[in-house]
């Protein structure tokens, strides 16, 4: 019986179109609010009848907030199929499970250790064309990555999949035969102003990244970082300062059912306010930034930025 | 000869059964127009994708929408409108586009939502972005019992 299913994978294995992901150029470095290229060196190797109709899929992991889907260039180069340009995969196509193909990857390979991975996604884009493969077509593709960083200096771990629209996420011929994907190491944009680290944990973290006084954020706090005063307490508030854009500072440093932390994901506990009703600002003003602390119920145990005496900041800005 | 007049008779009948026994009657059923009417709460809260609905205290916020146009929120939330105001459907009977009009603001804010049926209950869908456009917000609002 053993042999029988043996055979009938190595079976279904010369069936598959094999995608192979051989590497990934990328450079040692990025300066915010610029173009960086990420290459892509990839191959397949169609090993049954051939594909009709048939699209390459890349995927790369980006933070939210570089909007990359819309801020990026993907191009691909082939041996003896010419070049072309790839597009963004639309959102109705699905990729696996009845989800699109940003979630699907998300589901079935994570973010890559990157930490808050709600602030990154998959952006996922294909061959402008749909091509006929014959088979045993071996190819060589090179897709070039253009993306343009977001404003903030960031650091994240890279991610890379490669696929095909004919098999998508399908197991049929052996896991990782049709797919691959690929995670890398700690990418390091420079710049001035606070730098968002989805590398390392945060003993506190706002989330989304980009937000107005107008969203809804989410201040979370970590226990599991550093030891920190809070580390045996059980209830924890928030108390924070809100500057507005004509220099006026609004307090709530009050700790009640409202500005106390309710569990979040993990071990970590977070408070999620509508900036402009937690601070209660006028009509006609809007804020820039905050500051804050986590305290106990008592007010007199704090904790700030890399558990110091200096509070978390976390400017207002979309871009 | 009698052969002949029995095929006759017999495929007559088939035509008679054909033209008559089969007429098509088109039942119309007026399509209802859709009274939103009433107040309306949060049932479920998504950020990026993400449910929010346990994150923060939704549970207060109401939106009522009268039969004379008018809309008003109580204990508002970040949404496609903050402040009380008039409402307009762009088609009563299939509507799928709202504009609010916010009482002191010269420029309404149109919104698209869905009206699906779920668990026997008529919800309301609105996706919008009140502070940067890449948030993107999912509220589920379901008719609260009078």
């Amino acid at each position: 019986m053993k042999k029988y299913t043996y055979a009938l994978f190595l079976f279904l294995a010369l069936l598959a179109g094999c995608v192979f992901l051989e590497g990934v150029d990328e450079p040692t470095g990025a300066q915010a609010g610029t173009d960086i290229t990420f290459t892509m060196h990839t191959r397949i190797d169609v090993a049954d009848g051939g594909r009709s109709n048939v699209r390459l899929i890349i995927g790369f992991l980006a933070p939210r907030g570089w909007e990359a889907t819309a801020n990026s260039t993907v191009t691909f180069t082939t041996t003896s199929f010419g070049s072309g340009k790839m597009v963004p995969v639309p959102a109705s196509v699905i990729g696996d499970k009845g989800q699109p193909w940003p979630a699907a990857l998300k589901a079935r390979f994570g973010m890559g250790g990157n930490y808050r991975p709600d602030e990154l996604e998959w952006v996922v884009f294909w061959t402008e064309q749909t091509y006929n493969v014959a088979q045993g077509v071996k190819q060589n593709i090179d897709v070039k990555i253009v993306t343009k960083a977001g404003a903030d200096p960031t650091r994240f771990k890279t991610g890379y999949f490669l696929g095909t629209s004919s098999e998508g996420l399908s197991d049929v011929f052996g896991t990782n035969n049709v797919y691959k994907c690929q995670f890398k190491s700690c990418f390091e944009v420079g710049g001035t102003g606070d730098v968002i680290d989805f590398c390392n944990p945060q003993i506190g973290a706002v989330t989304p990244g980009l937000a107005t006084d107008n969203d809804l954020i989410t201040l979370s706090f970590d226990p599991q970082v550093v030891q920190t005063p809070l580390n045996a307490v059980a209830d924890i508030y928030c108390c924070a300062k809100a500057y507005t854009a004509d220099g006026q500072v609004l307090e709530t440093c009050v700790q009640t059912p409202a500005s106390q932390l309710r569990p979040y994901t993990g071990n970590r506990s977070a408070l999620t306010i509508w900036p402009r009703a937690f601070f209660n600002v006028p009509d006609g003003k809007t804020l820039t930034k905050i500051e804050y602390f986590f305290t106990d119920a008592t007010g007199n145990i704090r904790v700030g930025y890399g558990n110091t005496a200096s509070p978390f900041v976390f400017t207002f800005k979309c871009q | 000869m009698i052969f002949s007049l029995t095929r006759t008779v017999i495929l007559g009948a088939l035509l008679t059964l054909l033209f008559c026994g089969c007429t098509q009657q088109d039942m119309l059923v007026e399509e209802p127009v859709k009274d939103i009417a009433g107040a309306w709460r949060i049932t479920k809260a998504v950020r990026n994708g993400i449910d929010i609905t346990t994150y923060t205290d939704f549970s207060q916020f109401r939106l009522h929408f009268d039969a004379n146009k008018q809309y008003t929120i109580e204990h508002p939330m970040p949404f496609v409108v903050t402040k009380n105001g008039a409402y307009e459907l762009n088609d009563p009977k299939y509507p799928f586009h709202i504009r609010f009009s916010e009482n002191g603001s010269a420029q309404p804010l149109r919104s698209s939502f869905t009206y699906p049926v779920v668990n026997g209950k008529r919800n309301l869908v609105f996706t919008f972005s009140p502070g940067c456009t890449a948030n993107t917000y999912v509220y589920t609002l379901e008719k609260v019992n009078p």
